[in-house]
């Protein structure tokens, strides 16, 4: 059978924009579930993927404006649940769904992004231990970060009151939850790093929900810890909320109120410490000067030569002397003393027989030590010692002579 | 704070070296000094000089964490970028 004329021929626009009409009329705003495949974020901004599952799939697009917002990057494998509109593109004859909105199934949005972000993070090396500094042990001067009305600012500036009154507390405030709160937690790093003196920063905020404390998940704001010169702190929410900047900051603290009390040694504490250093200082001089007491008087037992005994008497009384003007006199004072000790002890040094020995002469002693300094004494075949600069021998004896010869 | 320098005044300054020190610096010397005062070669006369240096580092760390009231400042930047520091106000 011959094909009747046709009432109507349609043109492939036509058709086309028939079949777009009808598909938009019947298949908008709605949700669907798929898996993302393909994904590519064009460099003009709009985002190309398809939607598949175990038999089908459709082609996909959402718009730069549209996709900016999104706090998660959408990856090939991601299950996820759109809601948009079915259009046809014409020129193409393609039909696909222009996405409007996002959201990863299951779990939640921030979640994601939260998972991904850390991941990349940590891959780049960001979170390594040894990329972390050690606290100043005793700051005087700490740069915190957040808001000027929160109780987080209340709850450090309480605990430093109570322990550490002298620490100095400079407050960069800053929002710490909704839009541009990231921006304005950079800006307070920025600011706190200018300042000179600053010992420490802390960033953070009290507990809230995974969007309040979303500020501190942001990459900006782990990027300006990581730059940070000076060491940060991060404390953010209550002992369980974990988020980006923990891992960032050099160190973590579960709470606000617990960075305050890492940073700042009690007073008491100090002042005690302090105490007992300068009980140690004066311990030690004590132990010094007595040990120079011990010198002396053995460079006197090691007189084979006497010293006039009146010179040493002198000596001793101004060991003690040296010794109570710890307590009674001025540390100028006891300069002047002690030079005239070291003098003193220097002059008997250079009497000492080993600078005698030194110079080539020899110490003769019998067999029960005694120096001996003429040989009436001696029998031949008696055995005498001779002491050198270095070492001694034993010799007998075998003839005594007179001292002329 | 400056104090007059003059070379017969020891005192002056040493506490004028230590105005520059940290309390974290202080301490940190002080250690230093404590274990150099346990060496066992130290000479007598140094060990007077470390006793005085140690001694004006206690004062010096004591002086700074006595300070009995809390000192709160806010950073603001101007719109030419200078930071000035304001005392801020808890209510």
């Amino acid at each position: 059978m011959n094909p009747a004329a046709p009432d109507h021929t349609f043109s492939v626009s036509e058709l086309n924009n028939q079949i777009k009409q009808i598909l938009e009329m019947e298949f908008s705003h709605l949700w669907l579930e798929g898996e993302i495949s393909n994904f590519k974020h064009h460099s003009s901004g709009h985002m190309y993927f398809s939607l598949k599952d175990a038999e089908s799939e459709i082609r996909a697009v959402m718009w730069r404006g549209l996709n900016q917002s999104l706090r998660f990057r959408p990856e090939d494998g991601m299950q996820i649940l759109v809601q948009g509109d079915v259009s046809v593109y014409t020129p193409r004859g393609q039909y696909q769904i222009i996405v409007n909105q996002m959201q990863p199934a299951g779990a939640g949005a921030l979640q994601v992004a939260f998972e991904q972000l850390k991941a990349k993070l940590q891959e780049e090396g960001l979170f390594a231990a040894e990329r972390k500094r050690p606290l100043p042990a005793y700051p005087t001067t700490i740069g915190v970060i957040t808001s000027s009305t929160g109780a987080a600012f209340r709850d450090i500036l309480n605990v430093l009151e109570r322990r550490a009154p002298y620490v100095r507390v400079i407050l960069a405030p800053a929002r710490v939850q909704g839009k541009g709160a990231a921006e304005e937690i950079v800006e307070g790093i920025r600011r706190l790093n200018r300042l000179e003196n600053i010992d420490l920063i802390i960033i953070g905020r009290g507990g809230g929900s995974l969007e309040d404390l979303w500020p501190f998940n942001e990459e900006i704001v782990a990027r300006a810890v990581v730059a940070s010169e000076r060491p940060v702190i991060s404390a953010v929410g209550h002992e369980v909320d974990f988020s980006i900047s923990d891992f960032c900051a050099d160190y973590r603290a579960p709470t606000p109120s617990a960075a305050a009390e890492v940073v700042a040694r009690d007073t008491r504490e100090l002042m005690a410490e302090l105490q007992g250093t300068a009980q140690l200082l004066q311990e030690r001089l004590r132990s010094r000067i007595d040990r120079f007491k011990a010198q002396l008087r053995t460079l006197e037992n090691h007189y084979a030569f006497k010293m006039p005994a009146q010179k040493l008497a002198t000596i001793a009384q101004r060991v003690d002397d040296l010794f109570s003007s710890l307590e009674r006199h001025t540390v100028q004072h006891l300069k002047e003393e002690t030079q005239r000790l070291t003098n003193l002890e220097q002059q008997l040094r250079l009497l000492h027989p080993e600078h005698i020995l030194e110079r080539g002469y020899s110490i003769t002693r019998d067999e029960d030590g005694q120096v001996l300094k003429s040989p009436e004494a001696l029998e031949p075949g008696q055995k005498i010692t001779t002491q050198y600069h270095r070492g001694n021998t034993v010799s007998e004896v075998k003839n005594i002579g007179d001292t002329d010869e | 704070m400056s104090k007059k320098k003059s070379p017969s005044d020891e005192g002056a300054q040493l506490a004028l070296e230590v105005d520059h020190l940290s309390l974290e610096e202080a301490l940190e010397r002080l250690e230093e000094i404590v274990n150099e005062m346990d060496s066992e070669s130290i000479d007598l006369d140094d060990s007077i000089e470390l006793f005085r240096e140690g001694m004006e580092l206690t004062k010096f760390c004591r002086q700074q964490i006595t300070s009995a009231e809390q000192k709160v400042q806010e950073v603001l930047e101007d719109a030419d970028g200078n930071l000035t520091l304001e005392d801020f106000d808890r209510e």
